[in-house]
């Protein structure tokens, strides 16, 4: 993400006093995981005029993932706070509107995208994120705050073989409904018995 | 699928896990299903992660499992449904401290059947999919509800949900044969200046229309204007000068607006208004619903 122009009135010199890192949880490669980001703001609460630019570096999808939610995380409840809407504003840059409640400049939060395409990387990158307001950012594209912050450790690539799926149902197939999906599988017996021990299943 | 109920945290998912072992064979096979403790941990729009409890055997190779998500939101969309048996599921295990290790094929994932409207009832959807609504006002015409085809074959109703959002009027309202209903939408002065997923409620016509999908509305912080004349003409000695009070947009709330005195900023303070003394409470509402 660009933010700094070469003449002085496209120049984006936002704050950069702010603080931010990240962290991961399933980041092997075909994951879909999350991505969380500690943020304290240093220029200005971050409330519901707000806007995070978040870029993503380049060996994630240039779509981040598909269909993310994002959220505060209540770090003392350890459970999500409000949603926040989301999206992919340009490739592999992310956008989250800011929340009802305003989080206070100075006290960090914690923004997390659920439903991030893991990948593998031989370095680690940074993250670029953003924060500023709706009206200046309408008027100005410009951001108030912006700080880097590196990404973690790559995950593996971890497959060996196909899980056999056998069969799939849905008790419903009306539009605009609610199903429930009933998945039969065999776990395959691998060389390397990497999913033996294994401790969730996704879908 | 319809995932905007996962995205936004109005809908919930839940899932549930068995260890399937089979003993004997042929007529003597016997198939015993062992539930697995385990909540869902993760979820995204369109991906659910269920992790086993801390006291749950593992998934071991070789071994067979059903795996039941439950609080699925089928999808919205009438093309999406068509192309149910185009869309591709994965499923995975994996560790949860670090990530997946095993994965099926989406190309050899067994096909799931297409979704459609209930047998009969039809379609019922919004003329446009994103409505933009300025917040503190009400926008002419944002919200319009129509079949999916042709006129309205019966009598129906709908209204938002919640109260962040209003209507003007509050309840759409089509009569059977008309094309479509239409209404004015507003939020308050504080909504974000976001995208937000707004439900909606059919109350009449149920039994010939399917729900209405979710509505996808962006608020911008677009201000309006009230608009007062720059002149009026006084008598002297008179009284009873007309004043018109117009905005260009309906306000959310009821606007009032008060004639006042003009003093000037400079040094002297300088009464603009000398001679003139406006009356005590003389107050101009605009009510919601004009402008």
């Amino acid at each position: 993400m660009a933010v700094v122009g070469t003449t002085a009135t496209s120049s984006n010199t936002p704050l950069a006093t702010m603080t931010a890192v990240v962290a991961r949880a399933l980041v092997n490669v075909m994951d879909v995981g999350m991505v969380s980001f500690t943020i304290t703001p240093k220029g200005a609460d971050w409330g519901s005029d707000g806007l995070a630019y978040i870029s993503f570096p380049t060996y994630y999808n240039p779509n981040i993932g598909e269909m993310m939610r994002c959220s505060l995380y209540d770090t003392k409840a350890k459970a999500d706070g409000e949603r926040l809407y989301c999206n992919v504003a340009w490739d592999y840059t992310l956008r989250v509107m800011g929340p009802s409640t305003a989080q206070k400049k100075d006290a960090a939060f914690e923004l997390r995208v659920y439903g991030v395409s893991m990948n593998l990387h031989a370095a680690a990158g940074n993250f670029g994120v953003g924060l500023t307001n709706a009206t200046y950012w309408a008027s100005d594209n410009k951001l108030t705050e912006f700080k880097t912050a590196a990404d973690t450790t790559t995950g593996v690539w971890g497959g060996a073989l196909t899980i056999d799926v056998t069969s799939i149902s849905l008790s419903s197939n009306n539009l605009r409904a609610s199903t429930d999906v009933t998945v039969a599988f065999k776990l395959p017996v691998t060389a390397s018995t990497v999913m033996a021990a294994s401790d969730f299943v996704a879908m | 699928m319809g995932v905007s109920g996962w995205m936004d945290g109005t809908s919930t998912a839940t899932a549930s896990l068995k260890l399937v072992t089979t003993t004997g064979t042929g007529t003597a096979a016997k198939t015993t299903k062992t539930a697995v403790k385990g909540a869902v941990s993760q979820v995204s729009g369109c991906n659910v992660v269920f992790a086993l409890d801390t006291t749950a055997t593992k998934l071991a190779e070789g071994s067979s499992y059903e795996f039941t998500l439950s609080g699925v939101p089928t999808t919205e969309s009438a093309a999406g449904g068509a192309a149910m048996a185009l869309g591709s599921a994965v499923l995975s295990v994996g560790k949860v401290a670090t990530g997946g290790f095993g994965y099926s094929s989406a190309q050899l994932f067994n096909a799931l059947a297409a979704q459609t409207a209930p047998t009969g009832k039809d379609l019922l959807e919004f003329s446009t999919a994103v409505a933009t609504v300025s917040r503190g006002t009400y926008t002419k015409g944002a919200v319009c509800i129509q079949p999916a085809s042709g006129n309205f074959k019966a009598a129906v109703s709908a209204s938002v949900q919640g109260t962040a959002f209003k209507t003007f009027p509050a309840s759409l309202s089509a009569k059977m044969g008309q094309a479509s209903a239409c209404a004015d939408m507003g939020t308050g002065s504080g909504t974000q200046m976001s995208t937000h997923c707004v439900r909606w409620s059919v109350v009449n016509g149920t039994a010939s229309y399917t729900a209405l999908p979710t509505q996808m509305v962006t608020v911008n912080g677009a201000t309006a204007t009230i608009n007062v004349p720059d002149k009026v003409t006084c008598s002297l000695g008179g009284s009873s000068v007309p004043i018109v009070v117009t905005a260009s947009a309906v306000p959310f709330s009821d606007v009032k607006v008060s004639l006042t005195t003009s003093i000037a900023d400079d040094e002297k303070k300088t009464d603009n208004s000398v001679g003139i003394t406006p009356n005590t409470g003389e107050v101009v509402t605009l009510k919601v619903g004009e402008n």
